[in-house]
């Protein structure tokens, strides 16, 4: 107990200019705001937000960072469109490893829930500072609290929009995107001061306690940390949980909301297990049966659009192609075994069939194009058109997919043929394709 | 692409500003040694060099006018008109106001709601379970018994009530082709009594067991 002997509370001496002001504000508590022996529990101390925290500290920014890689796999269409500086650098999402994406997204989703515990758990273990009184008692502590709100705030808001889009519940009203990178970017600027002004706190309590002693000591032996900090209880109650208890409340917490949502992009045996994921269900056994984006009756597909009428539009040699289904399934046929990975979280891997799409740009005299537009049927939706980059028009796997698992593409699926690229945001591989448009070098 | 690259070339005195401040704060994350004792940390949690050994040091000039290290304002500073640069895309928005209203609420919603309602629960039943010992069962505490699922219960809850509640059900369909139906409501059900059941058979055998040994039960 080397730092025993330190303390955290607030003297006389922290009040800082206008002295007079945050005095008479102290002096004043407002009725509802508990007082400090209102606060009772003796696990609360800054040991256990500093693991709570440092738990925190790995964890939120891979959460983050796979958002932002999310922003640039998008590739030529972002959402939000003008985000200023604000982005990672901005570089080509490779097509290889094809399952890039959907490690990517599937940390970012799965893991942010599985973190909707632990946030919950260290905003507990420091809410009495919430209700301290007097608020503050410089304009340091002022700047400082109003940066906490916007830290406490975004990240709330970052996790709650997540939980509801994921699940299809769109009761906020606003573009998701847009309030989700720019929640991001609150987030990561209060992160951001956060850690450098709490590391040496966090650093000192940790080495407050062993955590090796506190997995081995239980509730009988638990009493409130040493240290003197606003942290710990005045006035403590009888310890109901141990300290390891607590964490294994938390940990416990994190591990049931990953058994139940990270099937759906993990797969196997998992999606049985991931029992309250949407996203985790097999519909059936078939060959199509998996996981739809967007239902061809949703798209408005008419009968008539896929029938024999349909036609595939190449243009950008300066020629315009049309080749019907029976034309596509005579050219050379490839096949590849691609995950399609959901920003949602969610991914399906299967055995993709159909014309390379480095094939197509050679019929249409573009060998090396520059770029690709994909065009579907559909006439509204927001993905009804999507730009490829030079690289994913390329890439070996990059397919016009005419069959799945070795059957005719349902129509769900994108009948009668869909665009399946490696390691491609899901909404971005085009169903239900009528042109693609290759622009030139 | 190329658009974009140029779009992405830093090219506004605010763009550099910010990456200064970046780099400022990034140097400030990564310095090997913890902050000097009078550096940022020492305002809202100030903890004094030594207490035991000298009295706190008198604070007078910057500090004793702002309240921390002239760094702590600097950085917070960067911070916070970063964050104003954000704002500046989201009023933008079509929605901006509804955005807004929602980050208020959310920290509404845990701080004033959410957390009172539990922690409120949380004393209620403890102290309902503590207030009479009788006997044989009031040496095993049933108060995790029952704390452990409700709150894994309510957890998922949390997580997962729109798919429970069936609140996406028009657009899962449209997405999917699939209905949820009750099913979620009906495996979260599912899942609260396993975990109710769990919890007290768990409790059972502890009560069982701990007749002949009453100080087995502090063990946990």
């Amino acid at each position: 107990m080397a730092d025993r002997g330190r303390h955290d509370l607030p003297t006389e001496q922290d009040y800082g200019f206008p002295a007079g002001l945050w005095r008479r504000v102290g002096r004043r508590r407002p009725p509802g705001v508990p007082s400090e022996r209102a606060w009772r529990s003796p696990l609360r101390g800054p040991w256990l937000t500093a693991v709570l925290g440092s738990v925190l500290l790995v964890g939120l920014p891979v959460v983050v960072v796979t958002g932002l890689l999310s922003y640039i796999a998008y590739g030529a269409a972002p959402r939000p469109g003008d985000v200023g500086f604000l982005h990672l650098p901005f570089f080509d999402w490779p097509t290889s490893p094809s399952w890039s994406y959907r490690l990517s997204q599937g940390l970012h989703v799965g893991l942010g829930l599985m973190l909707v515990p632990v946030v919950l758990a260290k905003l507990w273990s420091v809410i009495p500072r919430l209700f301290a009184w007097p608020p503050v008692r410089s304009v340091a502590q002022l700047l400082e609290r109003l940066s906490l709100g916007l830290l406490v705030g975004s990240i709330l808001f970052e996790l709650a929009t997540g939980v509801l889009n994921i699940q299809y519940d769109y009761v906020f009203g606003f573009s998701f995107y847009t309030a989700h990178y720019w929640g991001a970017w609150v987030f990561t600027f209060a992160f951001l001061v956060h850690v450098p002004i709490k590391l040496p706190v966090m650093r000192r309590s940790l080495r407050s306690r062993s955590l090796r002693t506190e997995l081995r000591t239980p509730l009988a032996a638990t009493v409130p940390e040493s240290v003197e900090s606003d942290l710990v209880a005045v006035d403590p109650a009888p310890a109901t949980l141990s300290r390891r208890g607590a964490l294994a409340v938390v940990g416990g917490g994190a591990l049931l909301v990953g058994l139940a949502s990270t099937g759906e992009t993990i797969g196997g045996f998992m999606r049985r297990v991931s029992v309250l994921s949407v996203r985790g269900r097999v519909p059936g056994g078939g060959p199509n049966d998996f996981q739809v984006n967007r239902t061809a009756v949703s798209a408005r597909i008419t009968d008539e659009q896929v029938g024999d009428g349909w036609r595939l539009t190449l243009t950008g040699g300066g020629l315009v192609v049309e080749l019907n289904r029976a034309e596509l399934l005579a050219m050379e046929q490839h096949t590849a075994v691609l995950p399609i990975a959901c920003v949602e979280g969610w991914s399906s891997t299967q055995t993709w069939t159909g014309v390379r799409l480095r094939d197509l740009a050679g019929l249409a005299k573009v060998p090396a194009p520059r770029a690709a537009v994909v065009t579907s049927l559909e006439i509204k939706g927001s993905f009804n058109r999507a730009p490829l980059q030079s690289h994913q028009v390329l890439a070996g796997d990059s397919l016009l997919a005419l069959k799945v698992n070795g059957t005719e593409l349902s129509r769900d699926h994108g009948y009668p043929a869909r665009v399946i690229v490696p390691a491609l945001p899901g909404v971005h591989n085009t169903k239900w394709v009528t042109s693609i448009a290759f622009v030139g070098a | 692409m190329t658009g974009r690259r140029d779009a992405s070339r830093l090219s506004r005195p605010g763009d550099i500003l910010a990456v200064l401040g970046g780099v400022v704060l990034v140097w400030l994350l990564v310095r090997p040694r913890p902050l000097p004792a009078t550096g940022l940390a020492e305002t809202v949690s100030a903890p004094a060099p030594e207490p035991t050994t000298s009295p706190r040091r008198p604070v007078g000039g910057f500090r004793g006018f702002y309240g921390a290290h002239p760094l702590h304002l600097l950085v917070l500073l960067a911070s916070l008109a970063l964050t104003a640069y954000v704002v500046g895309f989201v009023v933008r928005a079509p929605d901006s106001v509804r955005i807004g209203i929602w980050f208020v609420a959310a920290v509404v919603a845990h701080d004033l709601v959410l957390f009172p309602l539990y922690a409120l629960a949380d004393r209620s039943v403890s102290g309902l379970l503590s207030r009479r010992p009788r006997r044989r069962v009031a040496l095993v505490p049933a108060i995790n018994h029952l704390r452990l699922p409700v709150m894994a219960s309510l957890l998922l809850l949390l997580v997962f009530f729109p798919a429970i509640l069936g609140q996406g059900e028009a657009t899962y369909l449209r997405a999917s082709g699939l209905t949820e139906g009750s099913t979620y409501l009906a495996r979260w059900l599912l899942l609260t009594g396993a975990f109710f059941l769990l919890s007290a058979v768990a409790y059972a055998v502890r009560v069982a067991t701990s007749g002949s040994t009453p100080a087995a039960v502090h063990s946990a």
